[in-house]
């Protein structure tokens, strides 16, 4: 027999199971403490700490919170923001800053954060979809002395292993719109079911009863993209119109271009497309545009980027939700500063939205002054 | 030995020529190395700290493991495109049955699955005589899409906590994400210094022809490359699950450039014949500190990557200096 061959299938064999030895050392430990990760020397003496990411008996729905109030409500119930210590800095973790989104939000926190003369380090990963790199920031960022963290995770999990680090030495995290962890303590971000309602009722007040639509959701799993499907769906379902096609495109541009112009070649009678951005959404326009079918089918995002604006102005997008995300950054500062200050603040804090169309394009957002 | 007798150069033997040559190469990354840190230390002072090391070790991990599979197909002269379709097909399929098998089961199947990708790779390339860059660009697409196929390009969360525990908690003080990389950079040493099949492996890749009149099964010992590759690109998938406790049809994608990146960064040569494993796992490590100074520094995440190409063209020129003074010599 060969002998390169038996000391390969040898080498094999060793990494397997010098794998296996290493862990099942370890198994023992685990087997005998199966709930939790208590054997691990970071908790505290109770024997479960509960985090942002320890789920609970239901994973935390923001759209549903018990304990919310409304941002403009927030002063009359908790008095004034407290003023920071000198040198405060925050540090704030964004899905991803090539989205004119995420942009505007990192702004408002920025600009927000230099009226109080603190400062705001915004970190993001290199693209909507490495969860592994914004978790490698995030881990990063926690070696400096934030006095709170603002998370926008791409996913409901993937922020976790950072997320307990810092909440284990006493650092608030405020989760930012979305995606949502699993048992967030503080949250700031739009209703997203609203989201999807209000592009509903759009459609259903300006289409004939039984009106093929299609949407073109985010990416799969996350909060804002299921809230905003469910929102579209449910309502639209309920209010006459058929909702034909639902499929993700991941927040990404090219594929909800492509998707789009599959469907419509699948359904020449579509009347409208939802897409759970706008990114997306203009990229469902070009497809529209391409296939002739521009005025014949509404498309209509969510966001409210300033190239929706634009596309809205120009008719090449019917509508979109913008959910203020400016003013959202600005607000997820307010209350960074206040969780920071010691105050017991309502655990969703909620920022507003609103349809906009050819006839309100051209009114100003509102804004923290 | 047959393959001392068709290498030897004057006076040396086969071993002291493929590790003199080497020495240049570990050199300049391990310089890089302490440029980058000393540098960084200067500008942040946390980034020496203890707990940014670890950090640094533990986010390295993941494609370092997967890194030090891919050297042993490229020291053949070979390559493999597929080693984040790999990463992501294995982590899917052992999500989605962890809850059924068990943690034990699921490592085992993480590794076998990886082997048998890595198998079918070896397969196509070297038993088919196809291109190994056709081959695993092939399967780079075709593991992706049965990944999305598998979970109808859902998300898989909520994995189950004693598994997560059991690839990221500490032993001693050091993550077990390091401990693992630690023992699969020796197995890969052992396998690919101190064996007859990395002998074969470095023979295939310096002269293929002259390996196989030799006696070296050159098509086992390229299959071997790719399987091990598979087999440590599974290892790594399980690094990733443990790490977001989640797996996605899209985990994994863009490793095969980082894993490349962080071969080439380490000393290993393209064309095949020389091969650091060392190396590769401090080209990691580098691109990896780089990475997490830059964050640490604040610098735009956009910048980091620009900064990261930079990096690896200067290996590369570094790497062509030496090489040429040694030449002339």
């Amino acid at each position: 027999m060969n002998s390169i061959l038996k000391k390969s299938r040898l080498a094999t064999l060793l990494v397997a199971v010098g794998v296996a030895v290493a862990l099942s050392g370890c198994a023992s430990e685990t087997t005998s403490a199966p709930a939790t990760s208590s054997s691990a020397s970071e908790t505290t003496a109770a024997d479960e700490v509960v985090t942002s990411c320890t789920p609970g008996l239901e994973s935390f729905s923001t759209d549903d919170a018990p304990d919310g109030l409304n941002y403009t409500e927030v002063e009359g119930a908790l008095g004034p923001v407290p003023v920071p210590a000198e040198g405060t800095e925050i540090g704030s973790i964004m899905k991803f800053l090539g989205n004119p989104y995420w942009i505007l939000l990192a702004e408002g926190q920025a600009d927000r954060a230099a009226k109080y003369d603190v400062t705001v380090d915004v970190q993001a990963a290199t693209s909507e979809a490495d969860q592994v790199g914004q978790l490698n920031s995030a881990e990063t960022m926690l070696q400096n002395d934030y006095a709170a963290l603002l998370v926008s995770p791409q996913s409901d999990t993937n922020l976790c292993p950072a997320v307990e680090k810092a909440e284990g030495s006493n650092v608030p995290v405020l989760n930012v719109n979305d995606a949502v962890l699993p048992g967030a303590k503080q949250w700031v971000g739009p209703n997203q079911g609203q989201n999807g309602i209000s592009a509903a009722e759009y459609m259903i007040s300006t289409l004939p009863a039984g009106s093929e639509v299609a949407v073109i959701e985010g990416q799969a799993g996350v909060y804002a993209a299921k809230q905003r499907t469910a929102g579209f769906t449910d309502t639209a379902t309920a209010g006459g119109l058929n909702v034909v096609a639902s499929v993700p495109a991941d927040w990404d541009i090219a594929k909800a271009r492509d998707a789009a112009a599959t469907i419509i070649a699948q359904y020449p009678d579509l009347k409208g497309f939802y897409a759970n951005n706008d990114g997306m959404a203009l990229g469902i326009a070009e497809a529209v545009k391409a296939a002739g079918m521009k005025g014949k089918i509404q498309v209509i995002g969510t966001d409210g980027i300033e190239d929706a604006y634009n596309a809205i102005r120009s008719g090449d997008l019917t509508a979109t939700v913008d959910s203020y995300p400016y003013l959202t950054g600005q607000v997820s500062v307010d209350v960074a500063l206040r969780l920071i200050g010691g105050q017991e603040v309502p655990r969703a804090i909620y920022t507003p939205q609103a349809l906009i169309t050819m006839e309100n394009v051209d009114e100003a957002a509102p804004i923290l002054k | 030995m047959n393959l001392k007798f068709m290498f030897m150069p004057e006076g040396g033997s086969l071993r002291s020529l493929l590790l003199g040559s080497l020495n240049s190469r570990i050199l300049g990354v391990v310089l890089a190395l302490v440029a980058t840190f000393v540098i960084f230390t200067i500008l942040e002072p946390r980034f020496i700290s203890l707990n940014n090391i670890i950090e640094m070790g533990v986010q390295s991990s993941i494609i370092a493991v997967a890194a030090l599979g891919v050297t042993l197909v490229i020291v053949t002269g070979g390559i493999d495109l597929s080693v984040g379709s790999i990463v992501g097909l294995v982590s899917v399929v052992c999500a989605t049955n962890l809850e059924t098998l068990g943690t034990f089961p699921t490592i085992v199947l993480a590794i076998g699955l990886g082997a048998f990708l890595g198998l079918i790779n070896g397969t196509f390339s070297a038993v088919f005589k196809l291109e190994s860059f056709v081959v695993t660009l092939a399967t780079l697409n075709i593991y992706r899409g049965l990944a999305f196929l598998y979970t109808e390009g859902r998300p898989i969360f909520g994995l189950d906590d004693s598994f997560r525990d059991l690839f990221s908690n500490a032993t001693l003080g050091i993550p077990r994400p390091i401990w693992i990389l630690f023992g699969a950079t020796i197995v890969s040493f052992l396998i690919l210094n101190r064996s007859k099949l990395g002998l074969g492996l470095r023979a295939v890749g310096t002269n293929e022809e002259a390996a196989r009149k030799s006696g070296v099964p050159v098509n086992r010992t390229k299959v071997m490359a790719f399987v091990l590759a598979g087999a440590l690109a599974g290892l790594s998938s399980l690094l990733l699950l443990a790490r977001i406790g989640a797996a996605e049809p899209i985990s994994g994608t863009g490793y095969e450039l980082l894993v490349i990146a962080a071969v080439v960064v380490g000393g290993t040569s393209l064309m095949g014949g020389r091969a650091s494993i060392v190396g590769t796992v401090l080209g990691a490590i580098l691109l990896g500190a780089i990475r997490t100074g830059l964050t640490l520094l604040n610098v735009n995440p956009f910048l980091q990557l620009v900064v990261t190409g930079v990096i690896i063209l200067l290996a590369v020129l570094v790497d062509r200096s030496a090489n040429k003074s040694k030449a002339k010599k």
